[in-house]
């Protein structure tokens, strides 16, 4: 599905990421770990098109098409999804209005005809139950006055309405009590199926209690340096990355 | 270029004909108008409340005016679906030189025939130019050439169901045409009304609008006005709103520029009287060549009053929109409340905003705030929902309408509410 060959990538002219390797299947999740500042959401803002930043070198291919020549939209469209880290608020736009032109727009991508509003309360209805989202939040502005949970837990339900093929959670689990954690992280695990798949950036293995990896790999400075199964998260969480840098070193 | 003189001397041969079938008084302050015309001259752009609104640059070229009522195209009807009061006046003139009687007993029509009435002339004698300021140019110009516009009664303590429409149509072909109109809304003690003003042209002449507007708002009376600027870019307006308000009454003006014709309107209120509460939003969504220029006022003469502004502008292309606001607090006006905001989006760098946010206190125990903002959309939320699949044009169109929905919502009248959507919509669209 997302197939990411030596991929360098610049910020204001540092470089960020010095060659990442990747591939990820259909079905799979994967857990991508590493120490503050080693390029994880770097690489989630590279795949997910964020014009910040320079792509100097290397190929991604997602579902067969080079992803580096299509727009921000272009990839949403085809199903890759970002949960971002810090959700952005857009005060007067309405959750219902904004989720209803993305979903739209996705289906005219795909030769559907738009849901009428019929159809579309009801997918909201349904999906909003996914992570427990309060219905008065998705008729609230987008974000806007949300607690730090519920724009997690938020983002998690623009997934549902979506239905990605790959999803990339960039630190879906910073900021949220147990109870919310909980309840997004169930969320992911819900809309996980054998035709998708999800990439969870973290740096806790707690959440890898609920979204179970088939594959974990360690970032540091730019470069994925170790992967292993689920069992590195647990030894990564005991030990630290100092083995793993040391033995890199 | 009509310049005072030209205005004046126009004025003076056509007198007979402008004072045709009114009353002395009418006539009388008419005449009151020119001299302060005469003694003033049109605002330049050393007064401060026209520093961005060239009024005599606005008037440059040719231009007729008509002293009698002229046949003009019937507009199609505006908000057909709402269940609304009418008052239709083209070029200032009222369509049906009448009044009519609502069912809850407002009174509304021309102001002509209020103004001639045996019932209602009185009424308007008192209360017509009681609150406007003939030393604001524009406003003595209407006040010299005025002979229609706009009559609302609201008798004391009712309540009119139905909003009360006044639509103002322009219309000009082949040639160049100054009209004016006046506008007195009187609402007695405890009377409650919705009162929708819209101002929209056609045909390919030019058209100056010189407007005035009173509202006289009694005890616990509340009225709301929702005023929309639907012009073309041939057609420009200098409106001048006053507001009188007394004890515990309560206005409220919501205004939205989405045409692209020239606007400078200014929103005066005077709180008379304690616990009066003044709210004001306004819109302006400029693009092209296009200019807009909006003038707040409040001024707080009585203890424990309220007022509340937030005036919101987006320009582009090589639009100017400016904001003055004025918030006086006079000395014995103790505990006012009082905010004024102002906030600006600048969609790229050749567009201009000025916003001029003041505050004059005499008072020692007030609330007082106000802030002005000028920025640019939120790249960080364009990203945002361009990573869900919007474009990049719909993702600005969604946040600049998030940024005016602010105001919008303030609109009174479902039906208007949506037609303001649209026309905000189309607007985007084009800017």
């Amino acid at each position: 599905m997302l197939s990411v060959k030596n991929l360098h990538a610049n910020v204001g002219g540092k470089e960020i990421l010095r060659g990442i390797n990747l591939e990820v299947r259909a079905g799979e999740v994967h857990a991508i770990m590493g120490p503050n500042g080693s390029g994880k959401s770097t690489l989630a803002s590279v795949l997910a098109g964020n014009e910040k930043f320079e792509v100097t070198a290397g190929e991604v291919t997602f579902c067969g098409q080079n992803l580096l020549e299509m727009s921000i939209e272009e990839r949403a469209r085809e199903g890759l999804f970002l949960g971002f880290q810090y959700p952005v608020e857009i005060p007067g736009v309405t959750m219902s209005n904004f989720m209803k032109m993305a979903v739209n727009e996705q289906r005219k991508h795909r030769g559907l005809e738009p849901l009428t509003a019929g159809e579309f309360l009801k997918l909201m209805r349904e999906k909003s139950a996914v992570v427990e989202l309060s219905s008065k939040l998705t008729s609230r502005a987008v974000n806007e006055g949300f607690s730090g949970g519920e724009k997690k837990k938020n983002e998690i339900f623009q997934m549902a309405m979506l239905d990605p093929k790959l999803a990339i959670l960039d630190e879906t689990d910073s900021g949220l009590d147990i109870d919310a954690l909980r309840i997004v992280a169930t969320g992911v695990t819900k809309l996980h199926t054998p035709e998708n798949a999800t990439v969870v950036i973290t740096h806790y293995q707690r959440l890898l209690d609920y979204i179970v990896p088939d594959y974990v790999h360690v970032l540091y400075k730019g470069q994925i340096i170790y992967s292993g199964d689920k069992s590195l998260a647990l030894k990564l969480e005991a030990e630290g990355y100092d083995w793993l840098i040391n033995d890199y070193q | 270029m009509p310049t005072e003189q030209n205005l004046l001397d126009n004025y003076l041969s056509n007198i007979d004909i402008l004072g045709e079938g009114m009353p002395v008084w009418f006539n009388a302050r008419r005449s009151d108008a020119a001299a302060a015309l005469n003694l003033h001259g049109l605002p330049t752009a050393k007064q401060e409340r026209y520093l961005h609104s060239d009024i005599v640059r606005l008037l440059e070229g040719e231009w007729e005016q008509y002293f009698v009522a002229r046949r003009h195209p019937a507009p199609k009807e505006l908000l057909p679906e709402a269940d609304a009061n009418r008052i239709e006046l083209i070029n200032g003139r009222a369509v049906n030189n009448g009044l009519k009687i609502s069912i809850e007993g407002a009174v509304y029509g021309s102001l002509r025939a209020a103004t001639c009435s045996e019932k209602y002339g009185a009424l308007v004698e008192k209360w017509l130019d009681s609150a406007a300021d003939m030393s604001d140019t524009p406003t003595a110009l209407t006040r010299m050439f005025v002979q229609d516009g706009a009559f609302i009664y609201l008798p004391e303590g009712i309540e009119e169901q139905s909003p009360i429409l006044i639509d103002n149509f322009y219309h000009a072909e082949n040639e160049a045409e100054l009209c004016f109109s006046q506008t007195l809304v009187v609402a007695e003690k405890g009377a409650r009304a919705e009162v929708i003003i819209t101002h929209r042209s056609a045909g390919d002449g030019r058209i100056f609008a010189g407007i005035t507007r009173e509202a006289i708002i009694g005890e616990d009376a509340d009225v709301h006005f929702t005023e929309l600027y639907d012009l073309q870019q041939n057609c420009s307006i200098v409106n001048n709103n006053y507001v009188h308000q007394t004890k515990a009454s309560h206005c409220a003006t919501m205004s939205c520029k989405t045409g692209d014709g020239y606007v400078r309107a200014a929103y005066n209120s005077a709180l008379t009287a304690p616990e009066a509460v003044s709210d004001v939003w306004a819109l302006f969504l400029c693009g092209g060549e296009e200019h807009c220029d909006l003038n707040l006022a409040v001024r707080h003469l009585a203890p424990d009053c309220r007022s509340y502004s937030l005036v919101k502008g987006a320009a582009a292309g090589n639009a100017v929109g400016s904001f003055a606001g004025m918030v006086y607090v006079a000395q014995d006006a103790q505990r006012t409340d009082a905010q004024q905001q102002s906030r600006n989006l600048l969609l790229n760098d050749t567009a201009r905003i000025f916003a001029q946010p003041q505050l004059e206190i005499y008072a020692d125990d007030v609330k007082c705030s106000h802030g002005a903002t000028v920025g640019q959309l939120d790249d960080e939320a364009i990203y945002y929902m361009r990573q869900r699949g919007l474009s990049e044009k719909q993702a600005r169109r969604l946040q600049i309408e998030g940024f005016a929905y602010d105001v919008v919502q303030h609109c009174g009248c479902q039906h208007m509410c949506r037609h303001i959507s649209e026309l905000t919509a189309a607007k985007l669209e084009k800017m």
